[in-house]
């Protein structure tokens, strides 16, 4: 297992979708070099610590989950291999928000390959 | 003991409790208006800001605005809507119940501001956004105005 500090090894202000045009610290760059690429070296648990960040924006949130999704990963997959963690009052707000984001991009997919076939 | 010496004691006595009685009377007065004046500031700076926050982020959404007015609008926005909290937190916190609400209608006007291409390169125009940012804020203002009205005298 492996927890991510999001603040302190990735960015304490994460903002934008795509990487590099939209910044440093954006979703796809987040998704793709902490989750992905460690996921391609051992498919194990990772725990997403959020604390410590003092805001997250709806995109950044999308692009790092919801493009999990897009990118094949399975609900199975995300339910036994992401834990995402939040602390204080407002934890369970931006939790539930990320859950609502994984279950769009679930629906869509399913929605396209309905559409395809 | 002279009878006089007794009755000017009690005088005195009277005087200084009456004088102690009146000036504990006048804290907690002033302090129940400076606790009543501060909720009223609370309340005209959360408003403003919605206000401030809906103008700017509409016209982010609304027109296709140059990158650096764009920054700028990003970083105010996020700016606001840390100040709201921490407001809201302020303004109504004995109200654990109130406070939860007022959390989950800001997160409702975050969602709306700063989903779709918010803070990307390639921002596009995005009308239904404006709609569901002007409509979030105006029931987090309703909220806000209507705890504010119920909050009981406050005490010294």
């Amino acid at each position: 297992m492996r927890e991510i500090d999001v603040a302190k090894e990735f960015s304490a202000r994460p903002a934008g979708r795509y990487h590099p045009k939209d910044g440093d610290a954006t979703g796809q760059r987040f998704r793709e070099q902490f989750l992905i690429d460690f996921w391609k070296r051992k498919p194990e648990k990772i725990v997403v610590n959020l604390d410590g960040l003092r805001f997250l924006t709806s995109s950044f949130l999308e692009e790092v989950f919801g493009g999990l999704v897009r990118q094949g990963y399975s609900k199975e997959f995300l339910d036994e291999n992401l834990e995402v963690k939040l602390s204080g009052d407002r934890g369970p707000i931006y939790l539930g928000e990320i859950k609502e984001i994984i279950d769009a991009a679930l629906k869509h997919k399913v929605a396209e390959k309905d559409r395809i076939a | 003991v002279p009878e006089f010496v007794v009755t000017a004691a009690a005088a005195f006595v009277g005087a200084v409790l009456g004088a102690l009685a009146k000036q504990i009377f006048d804290y907690t007065a002033a302090s129940r208006t400076q606790k009543a004046a501060r909720r009223d500031i609370w309340e005209h700076m959360i408003v403003q800001a919605i206000d401030e926050l809906a103008e700017c982020t509409c016209l982010y959404w609304s027109s296709i605005v140059d990158d650096g007015e764009a920054a700028k609008i990003e970083g105010r926005a996020r700016g606001i809507m840390i100040a709201i909290e921490g407001a809201n937190d302020d303004l109504f916190k004995e109200r654990v119940e109130v406070k939860r609400l007022c959390d989950s209608s800001l997160h409702a006007v975050r969602r709306a501001i700063t989903g779709g291409t918010f803070e990307c390169a390639e921002r596009q125009q995005d009308l239904d956004r404006v709609r569901e940012i002007q409509t979030a804020c105006a029931e987090l203002k309703r909220l806000i105005q209507g705890e504010r009205a119920k909050l009981p005298l406050p005490l010294a």
